[in-house]
């Protein structure tokens, strides 16, 4: 069974991250900015046009495209 | 004594306000060497001692992905400050922190400015700042910089530190002991093996940055990271080892388990959270029907106040002032001096209309400028990228592009500039190149003077045609040149959205101010030289000898020269192709120079452009000045920020060679129905 990610997350769902697979540029910004593995994040909304989606996580608004966020494993 | 204080802090954090609170009205902008990003130092106010503050650019960490980071880290280690103010936005600590984390491996003397404690409250949370201070080893103080709140204690607290002249300092380290060994020890062998390795940075720092395998240090210093292999290779199997993680993993993990240790321990929520009206707010305008409708509609707004309202009514008005007040006089006055008539026709015709072209746009520019402050500091440009980026990822680019092509509707120059927001360098150059491509407000009076001449009926229709050109070939493009010149696909997009909040007048009018100036300097300037230029070419002729008969000047040489060339689009005449060229110093120039050189034409200005164009002719002309490289202000800005002259030039001629193809296209196909 294909493990659960952030992009699975419906807006109003909250999930805790495990692990983050992504490499380079884009994992580094990721860690930078909070999400590590063990952080609560609660997905608030999909882009009208229906990507990117917004998280709230350690009190802020981060926007990423869905492409990454399914990239980011979730904790089941 | 002088005393260099760097204030340093994530975007979105209130730090220009503070600047602005800390400095009065004593700054200075320029720019940090070799880079187009602005530096701001000023004079901090109300202090004994001279203390200078340089407001670094925002940045969420030490870690170089953006020139950004890169200039605030090269300030740091090259030119150390006597202290770091560190604005921390208080609403949202504990990403801040993280920042934080990283200044108190440089060794500077810090303060910890938690801003936006109004927010704080109302989110019904009480922080103990003394406690944090204790966690973190250095002061914590609690302001407001919009309300103006605690900036005073802040200077005093900032002035009775840095006096006391600490050379360098030794903060908590955030990293557990067995972590914190590995570091200390891989510190020492450095420090004695290999003096000089980075001998100039902060020891801590250093080795931290040797460990992480630091992408500026990789390309920087490559030969004294391979002599570190061995070590560098042992450090992170230690801490692979004790974290269970990848190396770059588990700092960030580290840094965060200290920050939430901290924050839990000193933060207390007293209250129930009083923002629902930015939660409602944000479920208006996000809405994924209502979203779009209310962003053209801000988007009319806007345009319809500052283009049609303000810029209608002031445009006329000066330029009636100009030309029918102010040239008069100023001739009158020079002849009746005696002055010769070559250097009064030079002063009227050519340095007061110059300046008059720029003059004129001013109002409608202020007032764009405005909106589009407001629009920024307000949080909704950044939900504006946010809603943009799946249709912009289709052509190569991402969200954040929207912004600089937001602002180019009203001018090239703020736009091109607004370009620097965008992080990826390959979408920031694609972006510069399709800008221009969007209408700006100079176009206008020509739209405006063509669409009354040949389409009377018709004429929004015609306009609103031409906007959706540009988007046409704005999207076309971003995909041709993403899969060829600018071969790639959109880049990393992690973008924040920083809380709705309503910007302070006092900030708006600041930096309204700062760009206004900006425009008049720049912009002004060159228009101004371009238009003094054209003033010459238009009454002299080849021989150099001043003329009265337009049609023998040099401008109308070269005109008559280079007309065969728009012959296919349909306007190969020469007084069509000087105009255009006279656009180059300011698009407006085109009507003007039109209406002059038809002056003399029987019948009145409609009836003369009758004669030259045909509605075809006139729409294809029109669209190749709409897509033809912008004026002479924006190319230089252009040249600015492509840094080479190879974009540049690619960039220019690319666009005109678009303008060409799309007004041939049209002429001839054209030419077979009508």
């Amino acid at each position: 069974m294909m493990a659960k990610t952030l992009k699975d997350l419906k807006p109003g769902e909250r999930g805790v991250i495990s692990s983050i697979d992504l490499k380079g540029l884009m994992r580094r910004k990721l860690l930078d900015m909070g999400v590590i593995p063990g952080v609560e994040v609660y997905v608030d909304k999909v882009a009208p046009f229906g990507d990117p989606i917004e998280i709230h996580l350690r009190g802020y608004a981060l926007s990423l495209r869905k492409s990454d966020a399914a990239k980011i494993i979730i904790v089941e | 004594m002088e005393y260099k204080i760097a204030l340093v802090g994530n975007p979105n954090c209130g730090k220009t306000t503070l600047f602005n609170c800390l400095t009065g009205s004593n700054l200075y902008v320029g720019n940090w060497p070799g880079v187009t990003i602005e530096k701001k130092e000023g004079l901090v106010k109300n202090t004994r001692e001279k203390i200078i503050l340089v407001d670094l650019p925002g940045i969420y960490s030490l870690a170089p992905y953006s020139v950004d980071e890169i200039v605030s880290r090269d300030f740091l280690i090259d030119e150390p400050p006597d202290m770091i103010i560190n604005i921390i936005d208080a609403s949202n600590i504990e990403r801040n922190l993280y920042l934080t984390t990283q200044l108190m491996e440089m060794s500077i003397p810090m303060i910890g400015v938690l801003n936006m404690m109004d927010i704080v409250e109302r989110k019904g949370v009480r922080i103990d700042n003394e406690l944090l201070a204790e966690k973190f080893g250095f002061p914590f103080v609690e302001i407001s910089a919009q309300k103006e709140q605690g900036i005073d204690e802040l200077i005093a607290l900032v002035e009775g530190e840095v006096v006391k002249g600490a050379k360098s300092v030794h903060y908590p380290t955030v990293f557990p002991s067995r972590v914190g060994t590995v570091i200390h020890s891989f510190n020492h062998s450095v420090e004695n093996g290999y003096q000089d390795i980075l001998p100039n940075y902060p020891g801590l720092f250093r080795s931290i940055k040797l460990i992480e395998k630091d992408e500026v240090l990789q390309k920087r210093n490559a030969e004294e990271m391979e002599r570190l292999d061995a070590e560098i290779h042992t450090a992170r199997k230690a801490i692979r080892t004790i974290s269970g993680q990848d190396v770059d993993g588990a700092i960030a993990d580290y840094r965060y388990r200290f920050i939430t240790k901290a924050v839990q321990a000193s933060t207390k929520v007293i209250g129930k959270s009083h923002l629902e009206f930015e939660d409602k707010l944000d479920r208006i305008v996000m809405n994924r029907f209502a979203a779009l409708p209310i962003f053209f509609l801000f988007m009319f707004i806007i345009y319809f106040i500052s283009i049609t309202l303000v810029g209608g009514a002031t445009s006329n008005a000066i330029d009636n002032l100009i030309g029918n007040i102010i040239i008069p006089q100023v001739a009158g006055g020079l002849k009746s001096l005696g002055v010769a008539d070559w250097l009064v026709s030079l002063i009227t015709d050519g340095a007061i209309t110059g300046v008059g072209a720029v003059v004129s746009f001013v109002p409608q520019i202020t007032v764009l400028f405005i909106f589009i402050s407001i629009l920024e500091d307000s949080g909704y440009m950044a939900r504006v990228a946010f809603m943009m980026d799946k249709v912009f990822r289709s052509f190569g680019l991402s969200g954040k592009s929207f912004i600089p092509m937001v602002v180019g509707l009203g001018c090239s120059v703020p736009a091109i500039m607004a370009s620097r927001t965008v992080g990826d360098e390959r979408e920031r150059k694609l972006t510069i190149i399709l800008t221009p491509f969007i209408s700006c407000g100079a176009k206008m009076p020509l739209y405006v003077m063509m669409a009354s001449a040949f389409f009377a009926a018709n004429a929004s229709l015609m306009v609103f045609s031409l906007y959706l050109v540009s988007l046409f070939v704005v999207f076309t493009s971003g995909i041709l040149l993403s899969k060829t010149v600018f071969k790639g696909s959109s880049s990393e997009y992690l973008l924040e959205l920083p809380p709705y909040r309503i910007p302070s007048a006092k900030n708006t009018a600041t930096q309204v101010w700062q760009r206004v100036k900006e425009f008049l300097v720049r912009a002004g300037t060159i228009i101004f030289i371009a238009s003094v230029v054209m003033w010459f070419l238009q009454n002299f002729d080849l021989h150099l000898y001043m003329t009265t008969n337009p049609d023998t000047s040099i401008l109308a040489t070269f005109g008559q020269f280079i007309a065969p060339v728009f012959a296919p689009l349909g306007f190969g005449n020469w007084i069509a192709s000087v105009s255009l060229i006279s656009g180059i110093a300011a698009k407006e120039m085109i009507v003007s120079t039109m209406s002059v050189l038809l002056s003399s034409v029987r019948g009145g200005f409609t009836v003369a452009l009758s004669s030259l164009f045909t509605p075809l002719s006139a729409y294809s002309y029109i669209l190749f000045v709409l897509l033809a490289s912008p004026c002479v202000a924006s190319l230089a800005t252009m040249k600015r920020e492509l840094k080479t002259w190879k974009s540049f030039g690619f960039a220019v001629a690319y666009q005109i060679g678009t303008a060409y193809l799309v007004a041939l296209l049209v002429y001839q196909v054209g030419r077979l129905f009508i």
